[in-house]
């Protein structure tokens, strides 16, 4: 399988905090990839690496190399880089405009100002994120109004609006109820076909439910990484095993 | 990947639009300095020059003062400066200057000690206007030395003089002694009146008042609403309510400072019960749970922990109701009236600073000299107050762990 | 064991007592502060209707004020008789329309300096200059106005071969008011821009937009309620303001005026024109001109009110 990201002895720290201590994986196209482990342990700090948001925090210092598709993504320009990176958070936070503005704006910012394309371009990303149907008879109307799970499939279409390859997801369901996220899974399974998936989740089950590939990052590191069923049914690191049998959280 | 990639804006396009806007945002911020800059610089250009503590001390009416003598002649040295006319027989040097409102006066710049002169009265000094002199000469005839023969000519004049028969000088006028103490009167009777009123609103609404009682909220929004109430409005109340009202204190039925204080208490009254309300709300609520579990009343609560707690707060609120009051025009043109005179009193008509420079611009012939002086000084004291009331603030925070 | 309790029973008595005199005495004080309300109403109603009702009789004739005149005329003479305010209202609309113009990009742009892009030091001074200049009083603008702006816009006037009354005009008196209300814009602008989510930041430039397009984009139209509430504020000072305005605005007898370099006059200037010399009829009217600005003022923020709240439909609240 292709790899898209290479990630190459990846530390990061926050002044003098390590967060994360040399972290080498690959993250495999098409597939969905989990990062799993307990809290604080730097599973969103490594996701965030991937597109360059932690570029935000002012403290953070970076050492190694992440290569997208062979580029370093340090010399690469952000923009262009986000552009085919996508990412969902975990609270769902559409902007206080309307649907069809939230849908529009990543394309819009990127400079497609031409209406009829982008009337299309808009409804084919709802479609994609299964949004479509409920929401086709009130574009105009606010994106706040919707329910949480509407609006987290609203971020996602906004997402996919971007046209990108890769898409991360920081605990994309933790905030929503049980249909809600039922929903979400099943739309990442239909997603892998076309795109790349990073998901980070607290929620080992989802884990199981729907990746290919997991990692298991404990305390900065990554103690283990391999295949989904592998991990899950014969994990070789003690700790995962621990962390898989509830032994600590 | 056979993926429709979306065609992108070229970078560089998008970078140069960041940069315009962002140097949009540089530049409004650094007009909205300079306008600050601009307008207290040019007030202190304008009137500047006119500040001294004998602006602040005498009188706005120029009034002209006559005094009979018999004094003779002596000799007095000549001051240092060389460009007055100076008379060594009599120790006084004149000058020709312009007056604030544009004429030309002969103006008494210097003084000897012991001149016979500056005897006379204390009216007599430098500063004043020569108006005329009565001499007698060697000879026992009558010379006159008048303003109108230029500082020159009055000094030859003197020089002829053996014996001087009276004197006369007209005070420079222009003073803002009365405006001032005016103003501090009304300031202190205002905030007297006001902000029993108001703090004891706030404390009402943040501390006794049930706030989902309608009653309660009907209240709140009522005060509200007056303060958006124009100041205009609020002079007009005090021409139907307030002039009458006071009459029955002073005893006139025109405008005077008390109705003025009154109608100057409903302005500041919104300002002030929001504010002491946000200065009692910053108290934490457990001081009052703590108080009343060890036994004390609610009363005892407030007075003894609450409204100490929020006294930095409170006084944060004052200072700038104080503030408020100094800048205050448009009602007082109708409640007060715009009067400038130079006798002080609860009953009179005074105009109070920011009254009398909407007046000097409003006449035919704006004095803006005295009228930016009047500005510089509203300036300087409106600073202090701002900054005293930050400093409160920020203190008061610090103490609750804020900051 | 006794004597303890019976000095406490005591004592609780006693507080009691001061309990309900104290909180009855802060009711008391918020009544009295509430009902300045009623005062203001009933007292203007009152004496902005009466003039026209009564007869007056001033320099050897008798008059009525005619109502209707009073309403729609376009002019305004000395004789109250034949005085009209509409032109008035038509003029304090445009102005302080104007005024807003000129002030909402000014704050909007400089509150987002100092809420996002400037490093906290400036953003403090800045926020503090802004404080400085909401606490100047109108008058000392309206010397500023008289002093600086209106030179400068007789010059203008000028260089495009425009005359201008020395400047007293139209123009002058929207720029006066745009600076004066240019501070409250601003810190309600910058208020509402520091209280939009910080993930907003963050999923914008998700989609690969940079912080200077968010920062347009989706900070500033998040703000939309907060700066909206600035600028019914600032509408409703520029309404309401009167020595800045007379000083600088001309006091045109008749209108209304659009030029920009023709002097005009608003409600406001109009209520303090002469007022110190004024007696009879002539100061009752002031009254009458006052309840029609409190008239104005409520449809104002009445039309403002149902705008808000369309857009609170289109966009949602945050």
């Amino acid at each position: 399988m292709n790899s898209v990201f290479q990630v190459e002895d990846f530390s990061l720290s926050y002044g003098e905090k390590e967060v994360l201590h040399h972290i080498s994986l690959s993250i495999a196209e098409h597939a969905v990839t989990a990062f799993i482990g307990p809290s604080g342990c730097g599973k969103s700090s490594l996701l965030r690496a991937f597109n360059r948001l932690n570029d935000l925090i002012p403290n953070a210092k970076e050492s190694g190399k992440i290569l997208y598709h062979d580029q370093p993504i340090q010399s690469t320009n952000p923009l262009e880089l986000r552009s085919q990176v996508g990412m969902l958070f975990q609270a769902p936070s559409p902007f206080p405009m309307s649907i069809y503005e939230n849908v529009a704006y990543g394309p819009r910012c990127a400079g497609k100002k031409r209406g009829k394309e982008l009337d299309q371009l808009v409804q084919e990303s709802l479609t994609e994120a299964a949004l479509w149907d409920e929401v086709k008879d009130r574009l105009k109307k606010s994106g706040l109004a919707l329910s949480g799970g509407q609006q987290q499939r609203l971020c996602l279409a906004r997402a996919l609006a971007m046209k990108p390859e890769v898409l991360l997801m920081d605990e994309p369901t933790s905030a929503l109820d049980p249909l809600a996220t039922e929903k979400i899974e099943e739309l990442i399974l239909a997603l892998k076909e076309h795109y790349t998936i990073v998901i980070v989740t607290h929620n080992m089950e989802q884990a199981a439910r729907i990746s290919d590939f997991t990692a298991f990052l404990y305390l900065g590191e990554l103690a283990e990484f391999d295949t989904t069923e592998k991990l899950f049914k014969e994990p070789s690191n003690p700790k995962t095993e621990a962390y898989l049998s509830g032994r600590f959280g | 990947m056979g993926k429709n990639k979306l065609a992108l804006h070229p970078l560089k396009k998008r970078e140069i639009k960041d940069v315009a806007r962002k140097g949009i945002t540089y530049i409004s911020a650094l007009l909205t300095l300079l306008l600050l800059t601009l307008i207290f610089v040019h007030i202190a250009q304008g009137g500047g020059s006119l500040l001294s503590a004998e602006l602040l001390t005498s009188d706005y009416a120029s009034l002209t003062y006559t005094y009979e003598s018999s004094a003779v002649s002596s000799y007095y040295a000549a001051p240092s400066a060389s460009d007055i006319a100076f008379s060594s027989a009599w120790g006084v040097g004149l000058k020709d200057e312009t007056s604030l409102t544009g004429e030309s006066v002969v103006s008494l710049v210097y003084l000897a000690p012991s001149s016979p002169m500056g005897k006379l009265s204390s009216e007599v000094k430098v500063g004043a206007y020569f108006t005329k002199a009565f001499f007698q000469d060697e000879a026992g005839n009558n010379v006159i030395a008048l303003a109108k023969d230029g500082a020159k000519g009055v000094i030859e004049t003197f020089e002829k003089g053996k014996t001087l028969t009276s004197f006369s000088i007209t005070t420079k006028g222009g003073g803002i002694r009365a405006s001032l103490l005016s103003t501090l009167l009304v300031i202190a009777i205002s905030l007297l009146l006001s902000l029993p009123l108001g703090i004891g609103s706030a404390i009402y609404f943040s501390y006794f008042a049930n706030k989902k009682n309608p009653l309660v909220r009907l209240l709140e929004k009522m005060i509200a609403v007056t303060a958006g109430i124009p100041s205009i409005v609020f002079g007009l109340i005090g021409v139907a309510v307030f002039i009458p009202f006071s009459s029955l204190f002073t005893g006139v039925n025109t405008g005077s400072l008390l109705s003025g204080c009154f109608t100057l208490v409903i302005i500041l009254l919104p300002s002030i019960v929001k504010s002491a309300e946000e200065a009692l709300d910053e108290v934490p609520k457990d001081y009052r749970t703590a108080a009343l579990a060890l036994g004390s009343s609610e009363r005892q609560a407030l007075h003894k922990i609450i409204l100490p707690s929020a006294l930095p707060g409170l006084l944060s609120a004052s200072v700038l109701a104080a503030g408020r009051i100094i800048g205050e025009s448009a009602a007082l043109v109708f409640a007060i009236g715009n009067v400038i005179s130079d006798t002080v009193s609860l009953s009179g008509k005074n105009a109070t600073l920011a009254v009398e420079i909407w007046s000097l611009l409003a006449g035919e012939n704006p004095n803006y000299r005295l009228a930016s002086a009047i500005a510089l000084i509203i300036l300087i004291v409106i600073s202090l107050l701002s900054l005293a009331a930050k400093i409160l603030t920020t203190v008061f925070l610090k103490k609750r762990g804020h900051v | 064991m006794e004597s303890t309790q019976r000095v406490s029973f005591k004592k609780s008595e006693k507080r009691t007592a001061l309990d309900r005199t104290a909180s009855f005495a802060y009711l008391f004080t918020a009544i009295i502060a509430a009902s300045s309300l009623v005062l203001i109403a009933v007292f203007l109603l009152v004496k902005g209707l009466a003039p026209f009702f009564k007869t007056y009789a001033e320099n050897g004739t008798t008059f009525r004020i005619n109502f209707f005149s009073f309403l729609f005329a376009f002019h305004w003479y000395s004789l109250p008789s034949e005085s009209g305010i509409f032109y008035l209202v038509i003029n304090t609309l445009y102005v302080s329309l104007l005024a807003t113009l000129i002030a909402l990009p000014l704050s909007l742009y400089t509150a987002l300096f100092i809420s996002k892009i400037a490093p906290k030091i400036c953003g403090t001074i800045l926020e503090f200059s802004i404080e400085l200049l909401a606490a100047i009083p109108s008058v000392i603008y309206g010397l500023f106005g008289r002093e600086v702006i209106c030179p400068a816009v007789d010059s203008l006037a000028q260089s495009i071969g425009l005359s201008s009354k020395g400047g007293l005009s139209t123009l002058s008196s929207a720029i006066v008011l745009a600076l004066m209300i240019l501070p409250i814009l601003t810190s309600l602008s910058v208020n509402a821009m520091n209280n939009v989510p910080a993930n907003y930041l963050a999923s914008s430039l998700a989609l690969g937009a940079s912080k200077t397009e968010t920062y347009f984009k989706v900070i500033i139209p998040s703000s939309r309620s907060g700066i909206f509430a600035g600028l019914t504020l600032g509408l409703g000072r520029a309404l309401g303001e009167a020595t800045a305005v007379s000083s600088v605005i001309g006091n045109a007898g008749s209108g209304p005026t659009f030029d920009l370099f023709g002097t005009s006059a608003t409600l406001t200037s109009n209520m303090l024109l002469g007022y110190s010399e004024a007696v009879g009829a002539n100061a009752d009217i002031r009254f009458s001109i006052g309840l029609a600005l409190i008239l104005l003022i409520i449809a104002v923020d009445f039309f403002l009110g149902l705008i808000q709240k369309r857009m609170e439909r289109r966009y949602g609240q945050e």
